[in-house]
């Protein structure tokens, strides 16, 4: 998942491919991160975080791991911006269960865009601290300590939510006639 | 039915390769980040473009300050205080501005002009006599009118001759009349008048005035008084001639108003000429306003 040196060379100093390069090897997990706190317009966010890394990459000294802790700091940043511009204009954001309901009886469940919509809208029924350290410390392998870090908690913590977030997801999944009802009652 | 029976599916779904709906608009996102990287990395170039602004705001306040100062001294005059009943037309303003600046201009060519003429005594009596020979001139020329500058026609007056030879009906005193030594030769113009004054025998019906306004005395005339030949005819050929002859004391007032006429031309002259000059000066005043 992550990228070589010599692309984080380049993008410093501004190489158009490169940027590029970090963006497509990025944007997916950027995206679902921010789908996954139910952040509003999570695509305008993440040009927004995009945005930012470019801004700052002159600056960015490290490696691969070192820039996708940063990215998700910046990620993590920007949608709790968002989720609180939202709250004070009145915005209630989408809940997860409300997208499983209305991707219920779709006929797209064998596509690859319904099992990572569904995957979200799980992650995304847990509440907030516990998916967000589901999501950076299992899906995308980041250390405890940057978890820690991103969510602003200590690594004891981290890991007691990462535990608790797999635990619920796991029952929500053991009703197999039952899942969706499940997780309307989880939402 | 669920799509996944373990959390693990669940992370595997979520760590699936992007799909083309995430990696959509690649290009403008692109875009974006170059834009922002080369911002971030020449800021010189923004803080130049700030400092040049800020020079050419400096350089609009100084051309600013220019004309509101010049402004302020044209609006200092008793005349430029209408400047203020002038709306915000820039152009309005513009030429509001040259008429003051022509206006201060004129008066003082004006003031300068006669503080010049009554410091100087001298010259004045000369300008006098200069327009006073100029207006003879132009009389002998045009005979028995006189036209000014402005073509306004002054009528000159015409000695008709008396019957008896007197060329004033209004003086009693003739050339006849000429003080008169024992020897019968005519005394001089100031030896009649001084008879006439103290009211000599035989000047007592007379008045200085007149006596001063006669020939008597006077170098080419006949001493005697009386025609050399003793003529007749010639007495009429000088009454004729008299006829002709341009009477002096008409033409004071002429000559007066021409002096004036030629004055105020003068002054017209100047003034326009100060006006060209206020124009000039207000021309190129506006032009530093449109710089």
């Amino acid at each position: 998942m992550g990228v070589d040196s010599d692309v984080l060379s380049r993008a410093r100093l501004g190489d158009r491919s490169a940027l590029a390069e970090l963006w497509r090897t990025h944007q997916a997990a950027v995206l679902r991160y921010l789908r996954s706190r139910r952040t509003v317009s999570p695509e305008d966010v993440a040009s927004q975080v995009w945005v930012d890394v470019a801004t700052s990459i002159g600056r960015f000294d490290g490696g691969a791991d070192d820039f996708r802790r940063w990215l998700f700091t910046i990620a993590h940043r920007r949608s709790v911006d968002s989720i609180r511009r939202a709250v004070r204009q009145d915005r209630l954001a989408i809940r997860a269960a409300d997208t499983v309901a209305d991707s219920d009886g779709a006929d797209v469940e064998h596509d690859r865009h319904a099992a990572i919509d569904r995957a979200v809208a799980l992650v995304a029924s847990l509440p907030d601290q516990m998916g967000s350290a589901v999501m950076l410390r299992v899906v995308n392998e980041l250390p405890v300590e940057d978890v820690a870090a991103i969510l602003d908690t200590t690594d004891g913590n981290v890991r007691v939510l990462v535990h608790r977030g797999l635990a619920r997801l796991r029952r929500k999944l053991s009703v197999t006639d039952g899942g969706h009802a499940t997780m309307r009652g989880a939402s | 039915m669920s799509l996944f029976n373990d959390p693990d599916d669940v992370v595997d779904a979520l760590r699936a390769p992007a799909t083309t709906t995430e990696l959509a608009d690649e290009s403008s996102v692109v875009e974006l980040m170059a834009n922002a990287h080369r911002t971030a990395a020449h800021p010189s170039a923004r803080r130049t473009s700030m400092t040049s602004m800020s020079r050419r705001t400096r350089v609009a306040t100084l051309i600013a300050a220019g004309v509101i100062g010049f402004g302020g001294v044209a609006a200092a005059s008793p005349g430029g205080l209408d400047i203020l009943s002038v709306g915000s037309d820039e152009a309005g303003m513009t030429e509001e501005v040259e008429e003051v600046t022509t206006t201060v201009s004129t008066t003082i060519v004006e003031e300068v002009t006669t503080t010049t003429a009554a410091d100087d005594p001298d010259e004045e009596v000369e300008t006098q006599q200069r327009v006073n020979e100029e207006s003879s001139e132009e009389g002998e020329e045009e005979g028995e009118e006189n036209v000014d500058t402005k073509g306004e026609q002054i009528e000159v007056g015409v000695v008709e001759p008396l019957p008896d030879g007197r060329d004033n009906l209004d003086t009693k005193f003739d050339e006849n009349d000429c003080a008169k030594d024992d020897g019968g030769n005519e005394l001089n113009h100031g030896k009649t008048v001084s008879a006439v004054a103290r009211g000599d025998d035989g000047f007592e019906e007379f008045e200085v005035r007149d006596a001063a306004h006669s020939d008597c005395g006077k170098v080419g005339r006949d001493t005697d008084g009386i025609d050399t030949d003793g003529d007749d005819e010639i007495e009429e050929s000088e009454a004729e001639e008299a006829t002709e002859e341009v009477d002096v004391e008409p033409e004071k007032p002429k000559t007066d108003q021409a002096k004036s006429k030629e004055a105020k031309s003068n002054g017209n002259a100047k003034s326009k000429e100060a006006k060209s000059n206020g124009n000039a000066k207000s021309n190129g005043n506006a032009k530093k306003s449109n710089d």
